[in-house]
């Protein structure tokens, strides 16, 4: 399936370079876009708004969250430990 | 002897100063260490090399595009991989960069006199934004011209729209395949320079005698 985003914007630059049939369609061919994730990705963005001064997409704040989440799991979560190589002072490490 | 003698004749030249300021600050050793402090051993402490592994692969994928350019990677299935590949690695390395970021900004990373490393971190934050910027008005599609024409207001009221013209592909394309990379690039070598010179930050529950020093 062509996504309209994509579709109307191939078919304006194949009329706007001037390209002949057969290059029209390769341009076009080239915005087919398949899957959910590239459905989801040309979908419009949601805006959610607070009051009058705060309006965020779901995707940013998705994307914020995300960073909360792996910064908290990264400074909560142990290190794998070498055994091998693990200093009998604490202070050198392989 | 006689290189030596030649060596202590010319100590004024600035080869010689800067080699020695070299040989001093940043020795072979801390260049190359094959060694870390105990503390290293956290997630936290990867997310500085996730960042550049993700400026390496962006780096990498920008020199394939600029070589094949817009007629290859806006059409063929391997340019628009490619063209996918540098967008997501964008991606990739804002995330892990603002998570690093948070970590060194909680561990007040500015202790132990390495106040230039994070100076140097955040001017390679604020120069990866217009980098990015430049390359979300390069796309040449409706996304780019709806940002350049959002962004030239903003520019304009604040005075430089004549000089900085987001709605010229020309120049942003030049800023962003020229002149920016190689700020960035630059910015990025001497904040690695940096962290090799004064070494990693401890986190602040660190501290103790074999520290002794390091942790104020």
């Amino acid at each position: 399936m062509v996504a309209p985003f994509l579709y109307i914007e191939a078919s304006f630059k194949a009329t706007s370079l001037n390209l002949v049939k057969s290059e029209s369609a390769l341009l076009i061919r080239g915005a087919k876009v398949t899957g959910f994730f590239s459905e989801f990705m040309n979908l419009n963005a949601v805006y959610l708004k607070a009051n009058s001064w705060l309006s965020i997409s779901v995707s940013n704040l998705v994307v914020i969250i995300s960073m909360l989440v792996i910064f908290f799991i990264a400074i909560s979560i142990p290190f794998p430990k070498d055994h091998h190589e693990s200093s009998k002072n604490g202070r050198g490490q392989k | 002897m006689m290189s030596n003698k030649i060596e202590t004749q010319k100590p004024d030249m600035w080869t010689a100063r800067l080699r020695q300021s070299w040989q001093k600050n940043l020795p072979i050793e801390k260049l190359l260490p094959d060694t870390q402090p105990a503390y290293v051993a956290s997630w936290i402490y990867v997310f500085g090399v996730l960042t550049l592994s993700a400026l390496a692969v962006i780096i990498a994928s920008g020199v394939v595009l600029a070589f094949e350019g817009p007629s290859w990677y806006h059409i063929s299935d391997a340019g628009r991989f490619v063209n996918s590949l540098h967008f997501w690695s964008v991606q990739l390395f804002f995330f892990f960069m603002v998570v690093h970021l948070w970590g060194k900004f909680w561990m007040a990373a500015w202790r132990g006199k390495r106040q230039a490393t994070w100076i140097t971190g955040s001017i390679a934050f604020v120069v990866s934004i217009a980098t990015a910027f430049t390359g979300y008005l390069t796309q040449t599609n409706f996304d780019s011209q709806w940002i350049a024409f959002e962004a030239k207001d903003g520019f304009n009221s604040v005075g430089i729209g004549a000089w900085f013209t987001v709605t010229n592909l020309g120049q942003m394309l030049l800023m962003h395949v020229a002149f920016l990379p190689l700020v960035l690039g630059l910015i990025t070598v001497i904040h690695v320079l940096q962290v090799r010179r004064k070494g990693v930050v401890p986190p602040i529950d660190a501290f103790d005698q074999t520290l002794k020093g390091v942790n104020k």
